[in-house]
């Protein structure tokens, strides 16, 4: 089940000595009113408010795990 | 009469504001020593008088290199001081939630005079190195900013970015509108002799300038100072004794949503609006009767959400209200953030605007005065936290 882009933001500071511009996605989960998720969004383009997204792991800052957001493809 | 019979409505009598600038080399303690003798002075108190002491954030987590200010045990060792009540507070109504506790502690009768007092030295902590992002000494895994961090999302200008995003989105509120934000605030920053910024501001330097966290850019940002604020709260039965004073009228501390960023149900609203909401039910006055607004502006956005927050215009709308600058103005029926705003003026966390609002309403503002200036309302905090105050010229 796909999760819908709420909003997003696409940051240019380097912050911790990462690699910029990246685009950071807070996403709806279709199955949870009251909770969403936010992680990276990987994608050719900026993400769009409205989109529907994919959801993978991978190791993010500080040794944490964090969601990464792909556009969704329907089979 | 006010709608909350047992506040007792506090004073501030008075305040003090130490040096303000860009990497000062002057300790967080003398910064703090320096405001706290002044707020004393213009108070026309001893320190012998002041019998309580409050400070936020005191001793806690610091999210940010020069973030904390020295804590409550060491003002209260160096001035010696022989207190009836005293706390340090970060968990809260925003960074105001020391002065509220105080003014309800006066209120209650546990003190008479209490010192509340903030300071940063997040401009020296961060010496000629680009800002960095929360947590930078690692990633705190607790707490609601957790899931923020391990995503990525490592500054509040990310946060804000997504709410200012969103906005646009649902109300076409333009970077331009944003800009206008950026512009008023600078336009006041000229005549304010201690603000950070003064130089004038286009709308090309505006929309020339780097993007820090799309939409936001470099002008939507706060500007780290050091310095410290101090506040004399007194007692209402103390009132007849005082040369001049402020009155509470009242306060709003409301929490009401998800303490976090991300899950905030409607992110075209922060806290504010919960604050806000607190804050008109204390109270029989109205927007009508407010003569200025100091509101709070870590990024630009976040003045667009006080000004929805308090009914000064319809939801939505705070992008139209402020294009074009008149509604910031001295000549406009409620001038917003005179002092020039964190923006221009200096982050010195939520503050600065109190600092403003009470050389306002005693007329000590000298070119940015507001005439006729009663009643004024301050706003502070962005995205899960806020708090505001009502406050009026005392008479």
């Amino acid at each position: 089940m796909p999760g819908v882009v709420y909003s997003f933001t696409t940051n240019y500071n380097s912050w911790d000595g990462s690699e910029v511009p990246y685009s950071l996605v807070v996403v709806d989960l279709s199955h949870a009113s009251d909770i969403r998720m936010i992680g990276l969004y990987e994608g050719p383009d900026e993400p769009t408010i409205g989109q529907q997204v994919d959801v993978k792991f991978e190791p993010g800052p500080g040794g944490l795990t964090r969601p990464v957001f792909t556009a969704w493809e329907t089979v | 009469v006010s709608a909350r019979a047992n506040w007792r409505r506090p004073v501030i009598s008075g305040l003090g504001v130490s040096e303000i600038g860009r990497r000062l080399d002057q300790s967080s303690q003398q910064l703090t020593v320096d405001a706290i003798r002044m707020a004393v002075a213009d108070a026309g108190l001893q320190l012998t008088d002041i019998d309580g002491l409050a400070t936020y954030p005191g001793l806690t987590v610091s999210l940010n290199p020069g973030f904390l200010g020295p804590d409550l045990y060491e003002m209260q060792d160096t001035l010696g001081l022989e207190l009836n009540w005293h706390m340090g507070a970060y968990q809260g109504a925003a960074q105001f939630v020391a002065l509220i506790e105080a003014a309800a502690a006066v209120s209650a009768g546990l003190c008479r005079h209490a010192v509340v007092f903030r300071t940063t030295t997040e401009s020296q902590a961060q010496g000629r190195a680009r800002r960095g992002g929360i947590g930078s000494g690692g990633a705190p895994t607790e707490g609601n900013l957790a899931w923020l961090l391990a995503a990525g999302a490592l500054s509040p200008a990310n946060w804000a970015a997504m709410y200012a995003q969103r906005h646009m989105r649902e109300f076409g509120t333009t970077k331009e509108q944003l800009g206008w934000v950026a512009l008023g605030h600078r336009e006041h920053a000229l005549r304010n002799p201690r603000a950070v910024f003064k130089d004038p501001l286009s709308m090309d330097d505006y929309l020339n300038s780097r993007l820090i966290s799309s939409p936001l850019s470099l002008f939507d940002c706060d500007i780290p100072v050091d310095g410290c604020v101090a506040v004399v709260v007194s007692a209402p039965e103390t009132v007849p004794d005082l040369s001049h004073f402020v009155t509470i009228e009242s306060v709003g501390t409301a929490m009401r949503h998800k303490p976090y960023w991300e899950h905030w149900p409607d992110m075209t609203t922060m806290a504010s609006h919960d604050a806000a909401h607190h804050m008109w039910q204390g109270t029989d006055l109205t927007q009508a009767d407010v003569d200025f607004a100091q509101l709070y502006d870590g990024f630009s956005i976040f003045t667009l959400m006080w000004i929805e927050a308090l009914g000064f215009c319809a939801r939505g709308e705070a992008g139209p209200y402020v294009e074009g600058g008149f509604r910031h103005s001295l000549a406009s029926a409620m001038p917003i953030n005179t002092w020039g705003g964190q923006l221009s003026g200096g982050r010195l966390h939520g503050w600065g605007f109190l600092a403003e609002a009470i050389d306002q309403l005693w007329g000590r503002a000298g070119d940015r005065q507001v005439m006729n200036s009663e009643v004024g309302v301050v706003g502070i905090g962005g995205g899960v936290v806020a708090a505001s105050l009502l406050l009026t010229a005392g008479r």
